[in-house]
């Protein structure tokens, strides 16, 4: 984890040094004078050796200082603690959706479907199946259509309140909430074909005794382990459901900082998402060797 | 040939197979026919008539400088498939390239490969891309390459897999003893029996392609007008939603469209070309562990 930390770090200084050509120049335009163009270099900190300027972001970034943005030259760190509440919001409502709707889903078409072909199995494929594949700024723009335009139940922009944050949450969180019913089908799936699953009824134990205390746990691992996963798809839903939901997150921020150049808040936003994604496969790590000593007995 | 005509056959005869080959008959043909027959209507402007709501005239209404929606849908399908054939098409000669030289490497080269792509593939597809077009700058060829790079990893990934699968087989290590040189190895022995499952994850990755492109247009770091895609031409649809939803409904439904065709030609090809894996019982452990790294691989 500390080597892959490392390794973005070097990557979000890389991408400044990796622009073809002139930075300042290419942003200022060719007519912009040579003085103004030094001088957004040397705020960009593209001066003096490659080892200095390396040496001079570790500093700032261990004293919590990632530049200031070219646009409104306010520290990218204000830029993103505005904006960053609003994406935790979405990010938390639609990881609540994936994992109460996906997994319990996933049990119930498991347990139903056991054993039986036919309409329901092809129903259920085709369901998760489309769920699974529409993008989310499509499946976006069809919830805005139904719920705020036709029907008129929820604002279709803006931040603030929770009843803003719920049809982005759930544009971005079906998905991935397909892909973890369908996993969850078939780890129920095999479960229930287990031994202990037939000595656990021949206890006659109640349904929910049988379903709850036997099939879900070791279900749930299985679950777990994608959550890495949907969490990157979350973070990239984000990014671009903002922009339909016109949402002032930090993804709206990155798209509009890519679209006037301003890299500071570009390499500022990166470096955050990446983190949050690197710490949070990290957890899930832990968290699984945690509910399932098996794997990390086979990881070592 | 043959199997190429036996695969084919076999895919008809199903359902998903049919109408996977269907949709795609319909894409490409829109593609070659569409800019023909409306490329110069589609970009007709008529002030007099814009922002319009469906009429028995323009049967999808107009957008805001009066061009008519249905046919600018339509012929837009050409630049889409173009762009994601380019895209895709590079990352997987690169892709593949890369990953059965690694698949042949030394152990600690695999692990560390390994560890790169698993990094870089953490992040989703349209977050590395936003990262790439920092770098190479905003626009059409940005996002082609943007997209390229960002899928290299998973096609590394795929054929480094698959390349070990083969190569730890008995008749590889009986043509080593042989003598067989590596070249003859990787053409005669590798590639045939890799082709298959790289063309099926070629055809899932077109589809995946095509909505990171139309992602990145709709975020307006895309194709830039004059050209137009559908992700690009959502955007635009969103901002007469309340006068005219089919503006944005339209281009979206074709997004939707497309990525559902390609994904389920993904399917129906891997089901036609091995039949057995796919439908062999339930219970039999291969094709729950099979599905789970579909799961896995769809998820990610």
């Amino acid at each position: 984890m500390v080597v892959v930390l490392a390794g973005l770090v070097v990557a979000t200084f890389a991408i400044v040094r990796l622009i073809p050509g002139d930075p300042g120049r290419r942003i200022l335009g060719l007519r912009a004078d040579a003085d103004a163009v030094a001088q957004l270099n040397a705020q960009l900190g593209l001066n003096g050796s490659l080892p200095h300027q390396f040496g001079s972001y570790l500093s700032d970034l261990a004293n919590g200082d990632l530049g200031r943005s070219f646009q409104t030259s306010e520290a990218v760190t204000t830029v993103i603690g505005e904006r960053l509440g609003s994406t935790l919001q979405l990010l938390v409502l639609a990881m609540a959706i994936v994992l109460l709707v996906g997994i319990p889903a996933g049990l119930v078409a498991g347990v139903a479907l056991r054993g039986r072909h036919g309409w329901g199995e092809t129903a259920w494929s085709a369901t998760t199946g489309v769920l699974g594949v529409l993008p989310h700024y499509v499946m976006a723009t069809f919830l805005a259509f139904v719920f705020a335009v036709t029907l008129r139940w929820l604002p279709v922009a803006g931040s603030g309140p929770w009843d803003a944050a719920i049809l982005p949450a759930v544009a971005i969180a079906l998905a991935p909430a397909a892909h973890v019913a369908r996993l969850v089908r078939v780890e129920t799936a095999g479960a229930l074909e287990q031994e202990y699953m037939t000595a656990a009824r021949s206890k006659r134990l109640s349904r929910l005794r049988l379903y709850g205390a036997h099939v879900a746990p070791n279900v749930l691992t299985a679950a777990l382990t994608l959550s890495g996963v949907i969490l990157a798809a979350l973070v990239s839903g984000a990014v671009v459901v903002e922009q339909v939901f016109a949402r002032p997150g930090i993804g709206s921020a990155l798209v509009q900082a890519l679209l006037v150049q301003d890299y500071p808040v570009v390499q500022g936003i990166t470096l955050l998402i990446g983190t949050i994604v690197v710490v949070a496969n990290a957890l899930v790590d832990l968290a699984l060797g945690l509910a399932d000593p098996r794997v990390l007995e086979a990881g070592a | 040939m043959r199997s190429v005509r036996r695969v084919t056959a076999t895919m008809v005869r199903t359902p998903t197979g049919a109408l996977a080959l269907a949709g795609v008959a319909l894409l490409v043909g829109l593609a070659i026919f569409a800019p023909l027959l409306w490329g110069d209507q589609a970009d007709r402007l008529d002030v007099t008539a814009a922002g319009q709501g469906p009429s028995a005239e323009h049967w999808l209404g107009t957008d805001e400088l009066g061009r008519d929606i249905l046919l600018r849908t339509l012929v837009a399908t050409r630049l889409a498939l173009l762009l994601d054939l380019a895209a895709v098409g590079s990352a997987a000669v690169i892709g593949i390239a890369l990953g059965v030289a690694i698949g042949f490497g030394a152990r600690w080269l695999r692990s560390a490969a390994t560890t790169a792509i698993d990094t870089c593939l953490s992040f989703g597809d349209v977050l590395l891309a936003i990262v790439v077009l920092a770098v190479v700058g905003v626009g059409t060829r940005g996002t082609v390459i943007a997209v390229a790079l960002s899928f290299v990893a998973t096609f590394a990934r795929m054929a480094m897999t698959m390349t070990r699968g083969v190569l730890v087989q008995e008749y590889v290590a009986a043509a080593r003893v042989v003598g067989v040189p590596r070249r003859r190895l990787a053409t005669r022995y590798l590639l045939p029996n890799v082709a298959e499952g790289l063309t099926v994850f070629l055809c899932t990755s077109l589809g995946s392609g095509l909505l990171a492109i139309s992602a990145l247009s709709f975020l307006g770091l895309g194709v830039q007008p004059p050209q137009y895609d559908w992700g690009q031409m959502l955007t635009e649809g969103t901002r007469q939603f309340y006068t005219n939803p089919a503006a944005a409904l339209a281009p979206a439904a074709m997004i939707g469209f497309a990525g559902l065709t390609l994904s389920l030609l993904g399917d129906a090809l891997a089901r036609a070309a091995n039949p057995l894996v796919w439908t062999a019982s339930r219970s039999a452990r291969r094709g729950r562990r099979a599905r789970r790294a579909h799961a896995l691989e769809t998820a990610a």
